[in-house]
């Protein structure tokens, strides 16, 4: 399954956010919402990096919340939350303007995602500058798609 | 300059379900290239540190716990796991070091 397969439109763009918890709350309910995990994840999620520290912050200015497949993950899918004036997790790579938030029932769903998700680390300073100044979900699903797809 | 034993790396994360898959895949490319025999496995924060390894790959703030308390002998702390080149550079210096 492709980034755009598994985004499947679950994007939201907001302006700030009060903690780290709470964009990683919002990319867990959008998760949440179309039943692809249960509550209880989104809470995991949370708890995952209070207890082992920022490292889901994993390049400058982006963060892949995730809890475990047994905590809840019913179907494998993202989520993507911009925020636009970033949230501190207290890593390396604060201020986090992206959440790309995923959940996999097993630990070996995700590779292709794993692939495409790759491609937009190696270009994460270009990619959060771009996705800050969008004005909307439909805006960010296009922007993503001329990168990962539109390529020769 | 023919080496036996291939080097045991694992890529550490704090579930090894995400970054850790994330950083195998990177990591074997690089020892790949730079023709080093490797066995990568994941792991989580509980099972790394318990892993005899050669080196631990990880996030700077597990490296940090891991310091503490790993059987590994090199851990190589990535910061922007998107840079390549700061994975490649990190890794291979550990390894170079573990020849002595």
């Amino acid at each position: 399954m492709s980034f755009l397969e598994a985004l499947n439109g679950r994007i939201r763009i907001v302006e700030r956010a009060g903690s780290w918890t709470e964009a990683v709350r919002i990319s867990g309910e959008l998760l949440a919402a179309d039943g692809l995990v249960t509550p209880s994840y989104v809470d995991q999620m949370i708890r995952t990096c209070e207890e082992l520290g920022p490292y889901i912050a994993i390049a400058p200015g982006v963060a892949i919340p995730h809890a475990r497949p047994e905590d809840g993950a019913r179907a494998f899918g993202l989520s993507i939350v911009v925020v636009r004036e970033g949230v501190y997790f207290g890593s390396h790579n604060d201020p986090v303007h992206l959440l790309i938030a995923f959940a996999t029932p097993d630990r070996s769903a995700h590779i292709e995602f794993l692939r495409q998700l790759a491609e937009i680390l190696a270009r994460a300073d270009e990619i959060v500058q771009a996705l800050i100044r969008l004005e909307s979900a439909s805006q960010v699903q296009e922007y993503l798609r001329d990168l990962l797809e539109n390529r020769s | 300059m023919a080496r036996k034993q291939p080097i045991r790396v694992v890529a550490a994360c704090g579930l090894g379900t995400g970054t850790a898959l994330y950083l195998k895949m990177t990591v074997e490319e690089i020892l790949k290239k730079a023709g080093i025999p490797a066995v990568v496995e994941t792991a989580d924060a509980t099972l790394a540190p318990t892993i005899t390894a050669d080196i631990i790959v990880t996030g700077p703030d597990l490296a940090e716990m891991f310091r503490q308390r790993a059987r590994a002998r090199e851990i190589v702390a990535v910061t922007n796991y998107g840079n390549k080149a700061e994975i490649q550079e990190k890794l291979l210096a550990a390894v170079q070091r573990l020849e002595g």
